[in-house]
């Protein structure tokens, strides 16, 4: 019996570890924001490479614009991905 | 038996981060060619956002037209021309209130793109308009409230003064301080003596 319950018990966290590691990263988390300013700043100056990022990413259509639109709505985060993007492309064009 | 459930665990282990992502996500499509200008004008919309906020436009209405994008109840394009129009009314001292949900709704009607962006400027123009009059309307009647009420003043201190002039006549006579004055009779006429 203690077995089993020992058992079910670890199948139980396994697949609770499982899960919380499909979660994803935050849209407005810095990391993210750069991420998408990158795409953001390529598609001004090479959309091959930006088209590139995005594939390399794993970021589809529908995911890029859930980012930016929940970007959008925080004014904080707006401000980094604006500021972040214009330097981008700014490297980018030299 | 062990080895079985110790299977058993490494591969339950193993399989559900992959049944885990796989739940959650639904099928989307990856980026292609076709899909840039799409992109192009998502990555506008914060900053559009941005500008407009810098303006002072209202922020409860820049949150609606994104969520309306969200929803796909407006296109990128859409939105981001939204928030531009706004952006330039406030500029120019209009309020944007209640726009977003105009702007649905017009969408919702089968307006879109150039069409839908010349309605949202023609209605805001138009509330604008009727706000002025209103406002102008309002501080007429003021006015003339206020107008009305001095004239009630005037009046009434008028008779105020002639009740009290009348009342210290009437005190003056009693002490025999005189007569009051009053308008004299015209002296007869004397007839001319050569005749």
């Amino acid at each position: 019996m203690n077995k089993r319950v020992f058992l079910i018990a670890i199948i139980f966290a396994m697949v609770a570890i499982g899960c919380s590691n499909g979660k994803e990263v935050k849209a407005t988390d810095q990391k993210m924001i750069e991420k998408v300013a990158h795409i953001a700043a390529l598609l001004e100056v090479n959309e091959a490479k930006a088209l590139d990022m995005l594939t390399n990413e794993k970021m589809s259509v529908e995911k890029y614009k859930e980012i930016i639109t929940a970007i959008t709505l925080d004014p904080t985060a707006t401000e980094k991905f604006v500021q972040l993007k214009r330097t981008y492309v700014d490297q980018y064009k030299k | 038996m062990k080895r079985v459930i110790l299977l058993a665990i490494i591969g339950l282990f193993a399989a559900s981060p992959v049944v885990a992502q796989t739940a959650d996500r639904t099928p989307e499509r990856t980026a292609d060619v076709s899909d840039v200008e799409e992109l192009k004008n998502v990555s506008r919309l914060p900053e559009a956002a941005r500008d407009a906020r810098s303006t002072g436009t209202e922020e409860e209405e820049i949150q609606n037209v994104v969520k309306s994008v969200q929803e796909e109840k407006l296109t990128p394009q859409e939105g981001a021309n939204t928030i531009k129009i706004m952006k330039e009314n406030t500029a120019d001292g209009v309020s944007n209130k209640g726009i977003s949900g105009y702007v649905v709704e017009q969408k919702a009607k089968g307006v879109h793109g150039e069409e839908l962006g010349q309605a949202v400027k023609t209605e805001l123009q138009a509330r604008h308009r009727i706000r002025v009059e209103e406002q102008e309307g309002k501080a007429e009647r003021k006015e003339e409230h206020t107008g009305k009420e001095a004239d009630v003043q005037k009046e009434s201190g008028q008779k105020a003064k002639s009740e009290a002039k009348a009342a210290d006549g009437g005190d003056k006579r009693e002490k025999g301080e005189g007569e009051q004055p009053h308008e004299e009779e015209p002296a007869p006429k004397k007839k001319g003596k050569g005749r």
